[in-house]
């Protein structure tokens, strides 16, 4: 547990930061300090301060004679970290959009350095939520220090980081996963944490959000109204209950297939259908009448639908468009995914308007292109 | 003690001291002598230098009112009477006197030793003529003693001719052209107001200086506003507010275009067809001359006359019931804005003080709209005057724009020929041959006459091919440097913007949630009151809007989309124009519906994104003006789709404004070209970044670079307007 319940905002533009620093206070949900990187340097690495976290902008430049960047001094917590020189929190990586495409956007060397990513933009969008993730990120990170000061009972204490009982835990988590984090946590806490948020908690794979979980069943959330939110409280066995649950809400992706075979379709997997078969064999199954299907704006689109197009999502603000795998362009990521993370895809308008995105995978492009005849 | 009773006497010498003290400078007893003649009501003065005679004689010249004998001699030879302090308006015109009191015949006296002064008054068949030799005024003599001739005379013309001999002073052509300028300065270099109105309208005061040519006897105009300046200027800007407020105005005598008819106007509704009377102002006329300084411009020996001139004279000069009120017009003084308007060079048309030559008048004989300081310099800042400063500086403004493009496409219409390989080539077969002849007939100096010719005919013809090429390469000179200073100014604009779009946005973003918690405590604290919950609503909505907009703009101004080229998906930048403006056109109570394909990206060739993004905003900034003309239901289409016929992709943009008149749709590209009235010269820059006509000249150069082409084409069912606009489609094979 940290000795002081208080985020440090690290950043060059002190009015700018304290504005940002206090709508997120505004929540109610957490305090922040904001600090000049020099001063932050002091406070952080000679450990004279254990906050609950650091929320770190990317480019300080705009002090004079300050020459390093907020992953350079991420990089230096770390490492003292490492040496168990310093004390651990999670460091969340807050910047602007346009700084972080010009000194991050492509590079993923800093990525293992940040738990969540954040752009600064997004606080104005939904400040309850970044407020609560932060307390979720703080929460996963009392969780794997508990762990790594004390190995007994892992498997318990496993248990308890995913929120898994045993009997389902062989198969809605992946054993690489479990063998990653848990060998994280004896190198250091932050080690295992980063593993956690960026290959469990945050990416679509073994848990996926609740978008992600309405474009699975094919649901449109804001036609559907309460029907769609007591189907939500049918698929509570399949929620994830782990660490920082109350800030991630989350669904495992293996516990909705089993709902599915259990409750709704026994004889095809949910992904064989389109929307409107999805929405019709649940509405049988549960009774829920008011459930309505997502339905494609263009007429030739397969409606398979399973995940949302990514080139639609780095819009500012994001914008949600489902996609169905056989009727959109694979994007190929920077870095490499492991096995149990859903790969990314672009919707065939998105792709064909920005196919000269080199992320996009040209022979989906060129066979979407025959498709549609553009 | 006896009390005795005396009396001043005065000394003839006195005469002396009045004349040669009172007066120090030979221009100000001149200038003097013009005022009086100005104050007689003439309407023209002729000062006339002999200075190559034997005696070395001036001559004024007016055909003002003339004096009566009376006049002569209760007024002229009467020292300290001053018709001026008992009669401060002249008779005729009703000017106010201009001379200073009772200096006027001390000032004959200061320039020679000997006056002869004829004179008939208007209402007198015969003259008189007045004779002093100011020697005979010897120290030691009474004054009452020395007498002075007073001689009846035919005189043909009315008015007055006072001739000086005897000059002290040496008269250079500089020393002329000095008294000639401050003269200028003092009254209305030409008549502004129509003459014929009414019979007691001043019509102005013509004042010309002439030195006698002794050699010839030929008299020539040593400095005369009309052959000197006027009739180089490159236009004549004129308006007029009537009697009820209404204005109107024109250009005239304009080098480069036909002259434009009167068009009514009221510069506060720029984009009115039917404007209101102004307010407050009345009975106003301007006639300003301008000039663009440009060597190219103007014939050699006039430009650097003109320049000079106008560095230190021009401007627009301001008189009152026909008298300039200081210091409006003068050096320095830019109440107009015209130079502020220079200096910041956001309007590129030549504009400044030195590119006008102009009067503004108004009448105002009870003093009802303008009042003047009490120390006689300047107006007091009446709303009559904020509104004359309005009209005046938004006309010039506009004019030099209107004049600037009709230069621009004269220029341009013979730019098109060049870069003319035709005639390069022709240049050099020329050259070929004439080196051809020469050696043919080596050595040269046992040609034969015949064959002479042919080499200089060769010659010749090399020459006059040159020149040609010559002047191809002035014209271009000129149309390349008025594109590069847009160029320069729009590349500033576009760097300064995109350096702190970043800055914007955060900076935004930390304003609105300051702002949100300034209104949350504002509401609290005004609770039930909901004219204020209103305006809250309203200020947030506007807030949101803002952001809408700004965040567009900062994608625009975006490092990749201004730095890279590449084949453009039209449907994509249409779609984010869409969401970028629309929140923004509905405050306007504007619809804007996009019409794309499906999945067609409709690829352009390689261009910048934010280019054509640049073409949708400045389209849909003319469309906003034209439809809040028209006052129609106010809609906006965009189609685009792919004409497989011609390669093309198209985008037709329709609005439902006033519509383009047929006798514009190819000028509305031309660089200046506006409809509408630009802001006075002091307005700020965005005032000036709009309705300056160089919205769609940009459009049309984006288009143009990128081998497309824009018109204006039959408007689609149920728009007024259309604009097609065809960009080659990307050719995939490269």
């Amino acid at each position: 547990m940290a000795n002081e319940n208080v985020w440090i905002f690290i950043d060059d533009r002190k009015e700018d930061a304290e504005i940002f620093a206090e709508k997120l206070e505004s929540t109610g949900l957490i305090k922040i300090e904001v600090m000049s990187p020099a001063f932050a340097r002091i406070e952080l690495l000679q450990n004279f301060r254990e906050p609950a976290g650091v929320l770190m902008d990317v480019d300080l430049s705009a002090i004079a004679g300050e020459l390093g960047t907020g992953p350079g001094i991420a990089q230096d917590i770390r490492t003292k970290q490492k040496a168990r020189n310093a004390r651990e929190f999670p460091i969340i990586r807050f910047s602007a959009a346009d700084p972080t495409a010009r000194n991050i956007t492509g590079d993923p060397s800093s990525d293992d350095l940040f738990e969540l990513k954040v752009l600064k933009e997004f606080v104005k969008v939904n400040p309850e939520l970044i407020a609560s993730q932060l307390i979720g990120a703080r929460e996963v990170y009392d969780s794997l220090i508990d762990i790594s000061t004390n190995i007994d009972h892992l498997g318990d204490r496993a248990n308890k980081l995913f929120g898994v009982n045993n009997g389902a835990f062989p198969t809605w988590i992946h054993e690489g996963l479990l063998t990653r984090v848990l060998t994280g946590a004896t190198h250091a806490p932050h080690v295992a944490a980063n593993i956690f948020f960026r290959l469990f908690l945050m990416p679509t794979g073994l848990l996926i959000d609740r978008s992600v979980l309405s474009v699975r069943l094919g649901i449109s959330e804001n036609e559907s109204g309460d029907a769609w939110l007591e189907l939500l409280t049918m698929l509570n066995k399949a929620k994830y209950s782990g660490a920082g649950a109350a800030s991630f809400e989350r669904w495992w992706t293996r516990g909705v297939d089993d709902w599915w075979f259990d409750t709704i379709d026994k004889s095809a997997p949910l992904s064989g259908k389109t929307a409107s078969e999805r929405v019709d064999l649940i509405t049988n199954k549960t009774g829920l009448t008011n459930l309505r299907a997502i339905q494609s704006k263009a007429a030739l689109s397969d409606t398979r639908f399973w995940r949302h197009c990514k080139l639609a999502l780095e819009k500012m603000p994001p914008e949600y468009i489902p996609v169905d795998p056989s009727d959109s362009v694979r994007i190929i990521s920077q870095s490499d995914l492991s096995s149990w993370i859903e790969p990314f895809s672009a919707s065939p308008k998105l792709a064909f308007q920005n196919k000269s995105d080199p992320r996009l995978n040209q022979k989906d492009l060129a066979r979407l292109r025959k498709k549609y005849g553009v | 003690m006896t009390i005795t009773e005396h009396y001043f006497e005065a000394d003839a010498a006195i005469i002396a001291r009045l004349g040669r003290e009172l007066v120090a400078k030979q221009e100000t007893a001149l200038i003097e002598l013009v005022k009086n003649s100005f104050d007689a009501d003439a309407t023209e003065v002729t000062v006339m230098f002999m200075l190559e005679q034997t005696v070395p004689t001036m001559e004024i010249r007016d055909n003002g009112t003339g004096m009566t004998k009376h006049d002569l001699v209760e007024g002229f030879l009467r020292l300290a009477s001053d018709k001026k302090v008992s009669e401060p308006v002249s008779p005729k015109y009703k000017r106010n006197r201009a001379g200073r009191k009772g200096i006027g015949r001390f000032s004959t006296h200061r320039l020679g030793d000997r006056l002869v002064l004829t004179t008939r008054n208007i209402n007198d068949l015969n003259g008189w003529r007045l004779e002093i030799n100011w020697t005979n005024f010897a120290r030691g003599l009474e004054l009452s003693d020395v007498p002075v001739t007073i001689t009846p005379i035919e005189i043909a013309e009315v008015g007055t001719v006072i001739r000086i001999e005897q000059l002290f002073d040496e008269w250079s052509d500089a020393t002329i052209k000095r008294c000639w300028r401050n003269v200028q300065r003092l009254q209305q270099p030409f008549p502004v107001a129509p003459v014929k109105a009414n019979a007691v309208i001043d019509p102005g005061f013509l004042v010309r200086f002439l030195r006698e040519d002794a050699l010839f006897h030929d008299e020539t105009t040593v400095a005369d506003l009309k052959t000197e300046i006027l009739d180089h200027m490159h236009a004549v800007v004129e308006f007029h507010v009537d009697d009820d407020g209404f204005a109107r105005w024109r250009i005239t005598k304009n080098r480069f275009a036909p002259e434009t008819e009167w068009k009514n106007i009221n510069t506060f509704f720029p984009e009115s067809i039917n404007p209101p009377a102004y307010k407050h102002l009345r009975n106003a006329w301007m006639k300003a001359h301008y000039v663009i300084l440009l060597p190219e411009l103007l014939p050699s020996f006039v430009f650097s006359r003109l320049r000079d001139e106008l560095s230190s004279y021009g401007g627009i000069r301001l008189y009152r019931n026909g008298f300039r009120v200081v210091p409006y017009g003068d050096q320095g003084n830019d109440w107009l804005g015209l130079d502020e308007l220079y200096v910041k060079r956001t309007f590129l048309a030549p504009i400044s003080n030195r590119n006008f030559l102009g009067v503004v008048e108004v009448r105002d004989p009870e003093g009802r709209m303008f009042e003047e300081h009490t120390s006689r310099e300047g107006l007091l800042e009446t709303t009559a005057f904020s509104e004359l400063k309005h009209i005046t500086s938004a006309i010039l403004v506009t004019a030099a724009g209107a004049i600037s493009d009709a230069r621009g496409k004269k220029t341009r219409a013979s730019d098109k020929k060049p870069p003319n390989p035709e005639r390069l080539e022709k240049l050099k077969s020329a050259v070929g041959h004439f080196v051809a002849t020469a050696t043919e007939f080596s050595p040269p100096t046992h040609l034969p006459s015949n064959n002479l010719q042919v080499v200089s005919a060769a010659a010749n013809k090399v020459i006059e091919l040159a020149q040609e090429l010559e002047e191809e390469i002035k014209v271009a000179k000129i149309h390349l440097a008025d594109e590069t200073a847009m160029l320069r100014l729009l590349a500033t604009l576009g760097m300064t913007t995109a350096e702190f779009s970043h800055e914007t946005g955060m900076t935004f973003d930390a304003f609105r949630f300051d702002f949100e918690k300034v209104f949350d405590a504002a509401l609290e604290a005004n609770k039930g009151d909901l004219i204020f919950a209103q305006r809250a609503l309203r200020a947030r909505g506007m807030l949101s809007r803002l952001e809408t907009l700004t965040a567009y703009l900062n994608s625009l101004a975006s490092s990749r989309s201004a730095r890279d080229i590449r084949a453009v998906s039209l449907s994509k930048v249409v779609e984010e124009f869409h969401k970028g403006i629309s929140l923004q056109a509905a405050t306007q109570q504007i619809s804007i519906a996009i019409y794309a394909p499906d999945y067609d990206p409709l690829y352009t060739a390689p261009l910048h994104e934010a280019e054509v993004a640049s073409v949708l905003l400045n389209l849909y900034t003319n469309s906003v003006k034209a439809m809040k003309r028209a006052g129609n239901e106010r809609k906006i289409g965009i189609t685009v789709s792919r004409s497989d016929a011609d390669n093309m992709i198209r985008l037709i943009f329709s609005d439902t404004g006033d519509g383009v008149r047929a006798e514009h749709r190819e000028r509305i590209f031309d660089a200046f070209f506006t409809t509408a009235i630009a802001s006075p010269g002091s307005a700020g820059d965005n005032d000036h970044s709009r309705g300056t006509g160089l919205g769609l000249w940009i459009v049309d150069q984006i288009v143009s670079n990128a081998h497309g082409e824009i018109s204006v084409i039959d408007p689609e069912a149920g728009f007024v307007t259309s604009f097609e606009l065809l960009l080659p489609r990307e050719n995939e094979d490269g």
